[in-house]
């Protein structure tokens, strides 16, 4: 039996007993756990704690069971995610700690065999040559350093100095690149520089610098997660920030996973390139109604919700929200911590610990 | 009625409904523990100080030097055993002979692995069994012989059914086994190396450059192999080798060993069509470039989840998918 | 200290065991690895990343690579009629014969490209005349083809008088 299934007999044992230590349940509580453990002793719980169950525990039985005149209304919810497009930034520990493993790097490594790259005669050697004198080393990304000399012992990184800073490598290589010979064949002449190199985009875009939250191009370190607004909330509350929520169309016996590509499709329109990862739902919530809904005609009773979330990616294009059939008015791409601010307590409960780092 | 407890309000939470919202935030929190200072954060030397800091100088301005090896330490050359007085420093250490740098950057394909692809691998191979549907424990892998007949007695036990060879076990995928490329061999195969020694020696340096290792040689009765041993970097392959061979369809499906080990082969051509081969290509000699096999090596135990995992880093696999 | 000294034992010399010190020593090699550089590379869609290679090059530009391949990108619709044209072959042709055989779709394409880029210039003309000459052959039956009233006007195979194996 599951674990929760096992504290809860122990709380309602004690309960039972009318000693002063028992656990504060609330009434409510108690009462349904009574009538439920007095009912059957044997099955698992029905409505589970409000706790996201990540995909490796085995959570509770998501059907109902006790009386077959229970049921929940099945929704599925889509975690749409654009994964990070750069690498994250370095700490400055690890932008100290590349740098001194790159200058012990160069007094033990075998020496450059330079005549293997750049044979005798030729312009690109005497380039090389003329680099050398600059730079004593052949690496450079290290700054002016001479592992062999006598002086090989002075590498400390003084302060103010950004050697070891990332752009600061990629601009000396850039450098390296654009540099490529003297004029005419002259070892005096001017340097010319033969080619410029175009510098690569920078990682903060345009949409960083304006905040424009549903834009795909910002935060490209960050997983950005699809977030709309509008339309019916869980439960029929209010609607605010959440993940596209619909539910699943017994007409169609739909399952998870086609059911999360139609919700995609319906809620962004068709211009987005995606991909539902998996048939497996990543997450799972319940929520119970306060009075549970009884329908005598069938002869079952709604006691409350279960949302799956389903776990998609997206490879190109946008949302639009334009003609989407759950009314949602508004959209974002928002990272984790925004995500934390925006959404409800309980909202950021159910989704915290899927989510990655990044 | 509800009566007072002794213990905290923090630790009571309702099962059902009425759920306090707990103070873990998802995030990693440091504790209370650990102290917020970091010498990073201490002030810095003045700017005085900057301005007079010269060790070059200061050292020429001493009078009287230390003997040299007051200032350097020279481990031993020799292992001498573990009870000799003179020990060598660990590998790990700067000191020691066998130190080899460490992480010159943070791969890119680590990142990607730890951010995108391992949650995503896991979300795939996930297999789902609601509470009571564990399967039981199952029988013995190998069967034993049933004594129907005397010669039964001391036989060793029957092999697997259906195939003569015991395929690995694959245990759940839980979020601490996700598959990961553990290690990637570039081999090369040379029949003329035998008779000619001079593209053992072109291979070896080939294989130096791609891989940044050096290759060790294994000598077959009648042929000679190179092999190498490398962990990680198989991005260039990927992004920019493969794209350059001219139709191409990807690894064979049919590839791997059961084992969670893909392998496949580039020929002399694709092999001169590396980047670190193809910009000084006029210095092997013509015709001598070889060509290689690359296994990746991963920690899946079958085909399928390591097809999965190599597929998921941008190897493309084409034809029927054989376990 | 010198090596050469033996060792004194307590016991008397016993001429069976040898009376010369060994040495069981491993010697510590260096691991012996090639030089690295640290190396921009530049892909087809400008994103860039560094690495360590043994190439002294700083800058590595690729032109073909996976985000421009149609293996990598099966969803993208610019790579699916790309055509490769590595041995300028295809546009030693077109300079030749004009682009009244390219593919219809090649064609509806490059007028695009063409109308973005040189609107000023006049080409009304010249478009006119480079119609698809392809569907002048290949068009002709095909109407016919549709409706299935082609008509095979292949004259059956005009027999030798003669029997096998003799001449005409």
């Amino acid at each position: 039996m599951t674990r929760g299934h096992d504290a809860l007999r122990l709380l309602a044992r004690r309960s039972k007993s009318s000693t002063s230590t028992t656990p504060p349940l609330c009434l409510t509580c108690l009462s349904t756990l009574h009538a439920r453990l007095t009912h059957t002793q044997a099955s698992p719980l029905e409505t589970a704690p409000i706790e996201p169950s990540p995909s490796g525990r085995a959570p509770p039985a998501l059907t109902s069971t006790t009386s077959p005149s229970t049921r929940y209304l099945l929704k599925a919810s889509i975690l749409l995610s654009r994964p990070p497009l750069l690498t994250r930034p370095l700490t400055p520990f690890e932008k100290s700690h590349f740098l001194y493993q790159k200058r012990l790097n160069e007094r033990l490594v075998l020496p450059f065999t330079r005549y293997f790259y750049y044979q005798r005669g030729t312009p690109e050697e005497a380039e090389w040559k003329r680099k050398m004198k600059e730079r004593k080393t052949p690496a450079r990304d290290i700054g002016v350093y001479n592992a062999y000399g006598e002086e090989g012992w002075n590498d400390e990184v003084l302060v103010g100095e950004r050697i070891g800073e990332p752009e600061e490598q990629v601009e000396a290589l850039l450098r390296d690149a654009e540099k490529e010979g003297r004029e005419g064949a002259d070892p005096e002449g001017a340097v010319v520089k033969r080619e410029v190199v175009e510098r690569p985009m920078p990682r903060v875009t345009e949409a960083d610098r304006v905040g424009d939250l549903r834009s795909l191009n910002r935060k490209l370190e960050r997983t950005l997660y699809l977030v709309v607004k509008g339309g019916e909330g869980l439960m029929g509350e209010e609607a605010g920030w959440r993940f596209p929520t619909a539910l699943l169309e017994k007409s169609r016996q739909e399952s998870l996973h086609t059911a999360a590509e139609r919700i995609i499709v319906q809620t962004g329109g068709v211009n987005m390139n995606t991909w539902v990862v998996g048939n497996m739902p990543i997450v799972h919530n319940v929520y119970n109604y306060k009075h549970p809904v009884v329908n005598k005609q069938h002869g079952f009773e709604l006691r409350g919700e279960k949302v799956f979330f389903m776990k998609a990616r997206i490879l190109a294009g946008q949302a639009n929200l334009t003609n989407n059939k759950f009314g949602y008015e508004d959209f974002q791409w928002l990272s984790k911590e925004e995500l934390q601010n925006t959404f409800s307590a309980r909202d950021w409960n159910a989704v915290k610990t899927i989510l990655p780092e990044r | 009625m509800l009566q007072a407890a002794p213990w905290r309000r923090k630790s009571y939470q309702c099962l059902y409904s009425t759920r306090k919202t707990s103070t873990f935030n998802g995030m990693t929190e440091l504790s209370e523990d650990v102290v917020p200072e970091s010498s990073l954060q201490v002030p810095g030397p003045s700017e005085e100080h900057i301005q007079r800091f010269n060790p070059i100088a200061r050292s020429k301005r001493r009078r009287s030097q230390l003997p040299p090896s007051r200032y350097q330490f020279r481990p031993p050359r020799y292992y001498r055993g573990p009870l000799h007085p003179h020990q060598p420093p660990p590998p790990s250490s700067p000191a020691s002979r066998l130190f080899v740098p460490g992480p010159f950057s943070l791969p890119r394909l680590e990142q990607t692995y730890h951010s995108t692809l391992a949650p995503d691998l896991l979300t795939l191979m996930y297999t789902h069994h609601p509470p009571g549907t564990l399967p039981g424990p199952s029988g013995p892998r190998l069967r034993s012989w049933d004594g129907s007949s005397p010669y039964h007695k001391n036989r060793p036990l029957r092999a697997p059914r259906g195939s003569p060879v015991l395929p690995l076990l694959r245990r759940p995928i839980t979020f601490k086994n996700i598959p990961r490329l553990e290690k990637i061999h570039v081999h090369s195969f040379l029949k003329d190396a035998g008779v000619d020694m001079q593209y053992l020696h072109v291979a070896g340096m080939v294989l130096q450059a791609i891989t940044n290792a050096r290759a060790k040689v294994f000598k077959a009765k009648h042929s000679i192999a190179n092999f190498h041993l490398r962990k990680g970097n198989p991005c260039a392959v990927v992004e920019v080798v493969m794209p350059r061979i001219k139709e191409y369809k990807g690894v064979s499906g049919r590839s791997g060993d059961s084992s969670g080990d893909i392998g496949w082969g580039f020929s002399p051509e694709i092999v001169g069509a590396f980047p670190e081969v193809e910009i000084n290509y006029d210095a092997y000699p013509p015709r001598m470039i070889p060509g290689i096999d690359i296994v990746c090596c991963t920690t899946a135990t079958n085909d399928k989840d390591a097809r999965l995992l190599l597929s998921s880093m941008g190897v493309p696999f084409y034809g029927k998918h054989i376990n | 200290m010198s090596l050469s000294i033996p060792l004194r034992r307590a016991s008397p010399p016993n001429p069976s065991i040898p009376r010369i010190q060994c040495r069981h020593a491993t010697l510590i090699r260096r691991p012996k690895r090639p030089y690295t550089f640290t190396q921009l590379v530049t892909l087809s869609d400008g994103s860039t990343y560094t690495q360590r290679t043994t190439s002294p090059a700083p800058v590595y530009k690729s032109t073909k690579d996976t985000r421009n391949t149609p293996l990598w990108n099966p969803s993208s619709q610019k790579l699916l009629n790309m055509e490769s044209d590595d041995s300028g072959k295809l546009r030693a042709f077109r300079d030749k014969f004009g682009r009244g055989w390219d593919a219809s779709r090649m064609q509806e394409r490059d007028e695009d490209v063409d109308r973005e880029e040189g609107e000023a210039e006049v080409e009304g003309r010249g478009e006119m005349e480079e119609d698809n000459l392809m569907d002048l052959i290949s068009g002709y039956g095909q109407e016919a083809e549709e409706k299935g009233e082609a008509a095979g006007s292949r004259k059956a195979k005009e027999r030798s008088g003669k029997g096998k194996g003799g001449e005409r």
